[in-house]
């Protein structure tokens, strides 16, 4: 009997080992990503929120992608231009979906309208049409193309065929069937993504598997977790593996820590202070401001001193960037300068809301812009207020809410266009920049930089806004990722999200 | 009973109106434009303008609220989400289990720890097991619960790895943190409230009666003393339910659980105003059912406030026998 049991135990012991054997195999083939953000409806066409970001490249694929400067083909094989507004986009002719649906320019022609009319993806309105030239070929019809907007389009909507988008109950809300190499295979709404590689990408020729397309992992899963102190708690546990979404103030707890790796990288968004014009007409204020911020406290108390100080409102990550502004002054913090160009100003100080977007990071700068600011006689009254508010005020007619706004901007292409977020007037219903400035030398060196950006045309208005002071670029975070040894070598996206399935393991 | 019942039933209808009226004016007043957070920073005025148009975002208060109100209560469709482009309802109830499994079982814990340790104070009264309860109950009221929900994370998460941080995908472990910091308020008025109850009613001539007679201290406890001590009790369990409800809107954000708490709060961080106007009625039916549940609970425990609801009964029906038999004597 007590030779039976033995034997019982040994096996038991024996299977335990086994599955715990397995169970580790598994976790080397599986990855859990932390994002921040909710993504909700996963569906193609639906509006970009910041957890739809962080999952999007995984989900679905483009026609074209961003890698590095270039815009490779992802589902296009060749883009042909007939004319300055019209271009031809010829697609691969072996593309399948994960149900097996052949993708053809048909396909194309109703993503792209299909998305215009629910009205989600407003980028989308530059076109005019898409015209089905053959099986593969489509001609994309623009009614205007500014510098950078061309692959900026091709890359806005998410491609999906019309058999399989119109098979799904609840328009690809929870279940995309896509032409990624990962379906998803579990969606439990506000928690988890879970994707599986299909084992069968169509795309065989790994030399044209672009980045945003490898598939190195077998299974990944997005984990959901908004407080920014339990994605890192998270991390801390190995619970996921890694993020992208780790705040600058925790990101010191996982550098030189055995067992974890940090890669750093700039941010393609920008921390800006905007002066409304109404209150501060007077350039010589605005400049003085400048000189009274210190970028390097507000970049050691805000990101423990990881960012960059800014240069323009931009920064380098940008190809239309020119190198020459490094090393050129930009308003760093002179107390005396600030004091002779208030005092030729007839300036005095006085109370002035600043008004910003309510973050922990943006809540330390604009408390470091008060302490700074507090010693020129500026009494900065702060104004924190949810993203939805913060964009009411933003974008409306001046009503006296803000004086000063600390804001960020980033683009998916080019330096100029993160400049036309708050400078182009033509896009504001007031007819004036978000500073509430009618300048037309601004609104011709802006419509220049964005029509021929060249680097002349690009130093040209960063001459004049830098002289004219109507926005002050403070600091350019670094996003910081955050992994376990789980994964060797991390890869983002242009957006700085994680590309799980381009990473090494 | 059944007409109590139904009575109540009905006088939610006008209670559910105020509500969809009173959250549909909030939101209504609340600065913030959807048609921004659906398009991003990106949009230009023209587009904003037509999404606006599109979601009747521009038609004028009462032809909102009166499209809003016949939507909800003639057609029965919370409608849907501007973020996600889903049904309200399908949202909610998809949310609904994890907020109702942490609510129920926080009302568990808070029933039975808070009332042992309410009945233990009371039977100890001024004794040193009355101050230890007491003096946890007030640390219990005194603690918010996302303060004591981190440090439990901190604890029993991050250095000693016995829980899961977050999430809800390790089962009943994922609930457990939750759960406490969601409910150790709850505990600690539930114990100070019993206490009180058990206090006034311990001192009663029944109760020293019943000693008299030399029945053990036991069964003077459960059979005497508590059953006439429950009525508050309950009524701080009713309300003790809403309060969880409400309570896990901090709890499921900071456990990233995807409850609906969390759906309403993303929902008014965006502007998504059916969700929030369809979560908050949600949650007031939940709370108004729970409340005539209460009542009937009171009842089945205390007799003569059963009897009062037959009492009327039979009151109306005593005048109408009496007549019919009148009838029946002339006949």
């Amino acid at each position: 009997m007590k030779k039976i049991l033995s034997l019982v135990l040994a096996l038991a012991l024996l299977m335990s080992c086994l599955c715990l054997s397995a169970a580790s195999a598994e976790q080397g083939e599986s990855v859990v990503v932390g994002i921040a953000g909710d993504p909700g409806n996963i569906g193609p066409f639906q509006g970009m929120s910041a957890g739809r970001i962080g999952i999007l490249f995984t989900t679905y694929e483009f026609l074209v992608t961003k890698d590095g400067d270039s815009y490779p083909g992802v589902l296009m094989k060749e883009l042909t231009q007939v004319d300055d507004l019209t271009y031809d986009v010829e697609l691969y002719d072996y593309i399948v979906d994960q149900a097996g649906n052949p993708l053809t320019a048909s396909d194309i022609k109703f993503c792209y309208e299909t998305a215009q009319s629910i009205g989600n993806l407003p980028k989308l309105s530059s076109i005019e049409s898409i015209e089905v030239l053959s099986d593969y070929v489509c001609r994309f019809h623009f009614k205007e193309l500014a510098a950078g907007d061309l692959y900026s389009l091709l890359m806005e909507c998410p491609i999906v065929t019309q058999a399989a988008y119109e098979a799904s109950p609840d328009q690809m809300a929870v279940d995309p069937v896509t032409t990624s190499p990962y379906r998803v295979t579990g969606y439990q709404t506000g928690s988890k993504i879970v994707m599986e590689y299909t084992g069968a990408y169509w795309q065989t020729d790994e030399s044209l598997v672009r980045t945003t397309s490898k598939h190195n992992v077998n299974s990944i899963t997005f984990s959901i977790i908004p407080d920014s102190v339990q994605l890192t708690n998270a991390l801390k546990t190995k619970e996921i593996d890694i993020s992208a979404a780790i705040d600058a103030a925790y990101i010191k707890d996982f550098m030189d820590v055995e067992g974890y790796n940090v890669t750093r990288f700039p941010d393609n968004l920008t921390k800006y202070l905007i002066f409304n014009n109404n209150v501060f007409p007077d350039q010589r204020v605005r400049q003085g401001i400048a000189y009274g911020i210190d970028a390097d406290d507000i970049n050691l108390f805000a990101f423990d001193g990881l960012a960059m100080n800014a240069k323009t409102i931009g920064n380098s990550k940008y190809p239309d960037y020119v190198a020459a502004w490094n090393d050129e002054p930009y308003y760093e913090y002179d107390a005396d300068a600030a004091k002779a160009l208030f005092a030729e100003a007839g300036f005095t100080g006085g109370t002035y809301r600043l008004m910003y977007s309510v973050t922990d990071v943006n809540t330390s700068i604009a408390t470091t812009i008060q302490a700074d600011l507090m010693d020129f006689g500026i009494n900065i009254e702060l104004v924190p207020y949810d993203s939805a508010l913060f964009n009411t005020y933003k974008y409306a007619d001046d009503s006296g809410e803000w004086n000063l706004m600390l804001d960020e901007g980033g683009s998916s292409s080019l330096l100029s266009n993160v400049w036309k977020l708050t400078m182009d007037r033509n896009d504001q219903t007031h007819g004036k920049t978000i500073g509430y400035v009618s300048d037309d030398t601004l609104q011709s060196l802006l419509e220049a930089a964005m029509t021929e950006n060249t680097p002349e045309n690009m130093d040209a208005f960063h001459q004049y806004l830098k002289e004219q002071c109507y926005e002050y670029g403070l600091v350019a975070p670094v996003s910081n990722l955050a992994h376990t040894t789980v994964v060797k070598s991390a890869v983002t996206c242009f957006r700085g999200q994680v590309l799980p399935g381009a990473c090494e393991y | 009973m059944i007409r109590y019942i139904g009575k109540r039933l009905l006088w939610m209808i006008p209670v559910m109106l105020g509500i969809a009226i009173l959250i549909f004016s909030i939101m209504y007043i609340c600065p913030g434009d959807p048609a921004q957070s659906m398009l991003g920073p990106s949009a230009t005025a023209v587009e904003l303008a037509a999404k606006r148009e599109e979601l009747g975002l521009n038609d004028p208060y009462i032809v909102r609220l009166g499209r809003y109100l016949y939507q909800t209560f003639i057609r029965f469709d919370l409608g849907v989400s501007y973020k996600y482009g889903t049904s309200v309802f399908e949202g909610l109830m998809e949310r609904m289990r994890y907020t109702l499994v942490i609510a129920l079982l926080c009302m568990a814990l808070q029933v039975f720890v808070g009332t042992p340790l309410g009945i233990a104070a009371a039977t100890h009264h001024n004794g040193v097991a009355d101050r230890i309860c007491m003096l946890l109950a007030l640390v219990g009221v005194s603690i918010p619960a996302f303060w004591l929900a981190l440090m439990l994370v901190l604890i029993f998460a991050v250095n000693l790895n016995w829980l899961p941080t977050s999430g809800v995908d390790n089962g009943l472990l994922s609930f457990i943190m939750p759960c406490i910091a969601n409910s150790f308020a709850g505990i600690a008025s539930q114990a100070r409230h019993t206490r009180s109850s058990m206090l006034e009613v311990i001192r009663s001539d029944y109760i020293v009666t019943a000693k008299a007679k030399g029945l053990s201290p036991r069964t003077v406890l459960l059979r005497h003393a508590l059953p006439n001590a429950l009525i508050p009790i309950i009524t701080i369990i009713g309300n003790g339910m809403g309060m969880m409800l409400g309570g896990t809107v901090i709890i499921e954000n900071v456990f990233a659980i995807p409850g609906v708490g969390r759906y309403m709060t993303d929902a008014i961080s965006s502007r998504d105003y059916p969700v929030v106007m369809g979560g908050v009625l949600v949650l007031g039916l939940i709370f108004s059912l729970i409340m005539l549940l209460v009542d009937i609970v009171y009842a089945f425990v205390d007799p003569r406030i059963k009897a009062q609801y037959e009492g009327r009964r039979k009151k109306k029906k005593a005048p109408a026998a009496a007549a019919a038999g009148k009838e029946a004597q002339h006949g």
